[in-house]
């Protein structure tokens, strides 16, 4: 397997949720730790700072052609210290649902 | 620091500011619009001053140059396009500055175009091959400095002052007309362009590995950067200015670049035009060079070669290849009869589409702590990095448009 | 930081240039050869070095320049000769050992070897 097979490819849940692509890949001691996955790749590239949610590699089942597959219940996505409750999907005042 | 080193670098700095493009478009823009689009060159050379400084401290601090940050920072995709983008920008404007050259000879002795062209890539390729880095930065630099005749005509011919200093304060002529603004428009994308070209980048920050710098050159870096490159923009608006006042009032238009020779002529006659042609010579004949090693150092980086002049050529063999190949590509593109101005044109086109994507990814490099330690920019090179971005993205969306409403620049 | 510190794949390793033990580039790291797979240990095995590495990172079409021009060649680099990553990979061992060196030597034999001073 290389690199390239991982980037990029969507994840999903075993229920079928899409959580987003794999935009980076941890390593420590020489083994992978964790996928990122969701919006901020190429921020992330561009800019060297961490955005979107982190996927244990525990959590990945399968790899398929087109997705990793990973179980239904993978650790929640962190809140950045500071961040708008609106871009955790709750409603904003003005009604209009947010994008997630 | 090395007084000596940084006198010569200095000195090469102003010599090699000025090519084939400003040239032409000093001229033309003085003979247009007289004094007004001096703050133009102004404004982007403290545009060139902040990235040349900012990839000279990348350069030492990280000892990366700029295209294998490049290659790092857009990933292989994007970089390849930029790459190839860079690449057709720096390969025509070689072959402007090589057509420039070759005009350039052909005023001075006679000789035949097509003849300079051919006769003046195997000068390039021998200069290159035989001399080591510095010797070919500091030969076609400090020979360039010829062009200082620009600077004393000016003052020979007892300009306003008051209407050149007047030239430094941002303005639009009143009255123009719709085309003549547009025009005006394209004049000052098509100078931010000029002198802000991509291929400066790659070579200052590529030079500054060749020569060996590393942190205790930091303020050499700075004071080249800054007093460099803005004594060579004196250069620039002194071509400008001499065409304000000598082919502006009697309705000139320098088409040619040979016209802005005249303007050391018509103080100094003779002595006056081969002096100036001298200088414009080896300034342009500098930046044929520096074009095609800036678009080496890019290929050679993006994909991992060994590179440099500071190595014998066989010992950078990819490297020394692909420069002698972009040579003889660039006169190639000369032979096909395109006209000198028509490809000056296109340079400056391409140059300002490929700018931002230059000189976002060494703005955020440059102000990486991770990459840069106490090096990485502080907040007057961050303010104006993004100032500077904003403005050649600005000026790279608007370029197409304008270059197509205005015939390049003809109205 | 060596290949056992934590470590970004995409941001801090891949496309990162290499430097051999006598300090010459000897490539890019154009992919990560991984060993292992989902619900085991998935292990960095060796950088991958080469025209080859692209394949799966650029669209088809342009593969296919890509071999006519510079061929589908790979070098692996076993990470156990990586000895520290950071701006650059440097390497344990001189790009000769690696096979990293085939094409720099292939193309100096087109030179000649004087003039230069």
């Amino acid at each position: 397997m290389r690199l390239s097979d991982l980037r990029d490819k969507t994840i999903r849940t075993l229920d079928g949720e899409v959580l987003g692509r794999v935009h980076e890949v941890h390593c420590d001691k020489g083994k992978v730790t964790a996928l990122d996955c969701g919006p901020g790749g190429f921020i992330e590239r561009w800019t060297g700072k961490g955005q979107g949610r982190r996927i244990p590699w525990k959590c990945v089942r399968k790899i398929e052609a087109n997705a990793i597959l990973i179980t239904p219940d993978p650790p929640p996505r962190k809140a950045r210290p500071g961040a708008s409750r609106s871009r955790q999907g709750t409603r904003r005042p003005t009604g209009r649902p947010s994008k997630r | 620091m090395n007084p000596l080193e940084l006198t010569l670098g200095i000195m090469t700095a102003v010599g090699g500011f000025v090519d084939i493009s400003e040239l032409v478009f000093a001229a033309k823009a003085g003979s247009q619009f007289g004094y007004a689009l001096i703050w133009v060159f102004a404004f982007s050379t403290i545009g060139i001053i902040v990235f040349s400084e900012m990839s000279g401290r990348v350069a030492l601090a990280a000892q990366q140059p700029v295209f294998n940050l490049m290659r790092h920072r857009l990933g292989l995709k994007l970089g390849l396009v930029t790459l190839a983008a860079s690449i057709i920008a720096n390969l025509i404007t070689c072959a402007a500055e090589l057509g420039g050259v070759a005009l350039i000879l052909n005023y001075l002795t006679g000789a035949a175009y097509v003849a300079m062209a051919i006769t003046m890539t195997v000068v390039f390729i021998a200069s290159i091959w035989v001399l080591p880095f510095k010797w070919i930065e500091r030969i076609y630099g400090l020979l360039g400095l010829f062009m200082i005749v620009f600077a004393v005509s000016l003052v020979a011919i007892h300009p306003p002052w008051d209407k050149i200093a007047g030239g430094l304060i941002p303005q639009v002529p009143p009255g123009l007309s719709t085309k003549e603004l547009l025009t005006f428009a394209y004049f000052t994308v098509a100078i931010v362009s000029a002198v802000m070209f991509p291929y400066e980048v790659y070579f200052y920050s590529s030079g500054g590995i060749e020569e060996g710098w590393s942190a205790k050159d930091l303020l050499t870096n700075r004071i080249t950067a800054i007093v460099g490159m803005g004594l060579g923009s004196l250069l620039a608006i002194a071509i400008l200015a001499n065409s304000a006042q000598l082919f502006g009032h009697a309705g000139v238009d320098p088409e040619i670049p040979g016209s802005a020779a005249l303007e050391a002529a018509i103080p100094f006659g003779k002595w006056g035009l081969v002096i100036a042609l001298f200088g414009m010579f080896f300034a342009v004949a500098g930046a044929a060079v520096e074009t095609c090693l800036a678009n080496a150092y890019s290929i050679a980086q993006f994909f991992g070669w060994i590179w440099g002049r500071h190595k014998k050529p066989w010992e950078a063999p990819r490297f020394t290849i692909t420069w002698i190949v972009l040579f003889v590509a660039a006169l190639a593109i000369v032979l096909t009869g395109v006209d000198v101005m028509m490809l000056v044109e296109f340079a400056i086109l391409f140059s300002i589409l490929v700018l931002p994507f230059t000189y976002l990814p060494l703005l955020l490099l440059a102000g990486d702590k991770q990459y840069m330690g106490q090096y990485a920019n502080g907040p007057v090179a961050k303010t104006l990095g993004w100032l500077y971005f904003a403005v050649i993205t600005l000026a790279a969306l608007a370029a197409l448009p304008l270059f197509l409403l205005t015939s390049g620049g003809n109205g | 930081m060596t290949p056992n510190s934590p470590i970004k794949l995409v941001s801090e390793l891949l496309d990162l240039p290499l430097l051999d033990v006598d300090g010459k580039y000897c490539g890019i790291v154009d992919d990560v050869e991984l060993q292992g797979g989902a619900g085991k240990d998935l292990e960095l095995k060796a950088l991958q070095v080469g025209p080859g590495a692209y394949r799966g990172r650029v669209p088809s079409w342009l593969m296919s320049l890509v071999k006519a021009f510079a061929g589908e060649r790979i070098v692996n680099v076993p990470m156990n000769k990586v000895r520290n990553i950071g701006a650059v990979v440097h390497l344990d061992c001189p790009a000769a050992e690696l096979g990293l060196d085939r094409s720099e030597a292939a193309a100096g034999k087109w030179l000649p070897r004087r003039g230069a001073l």
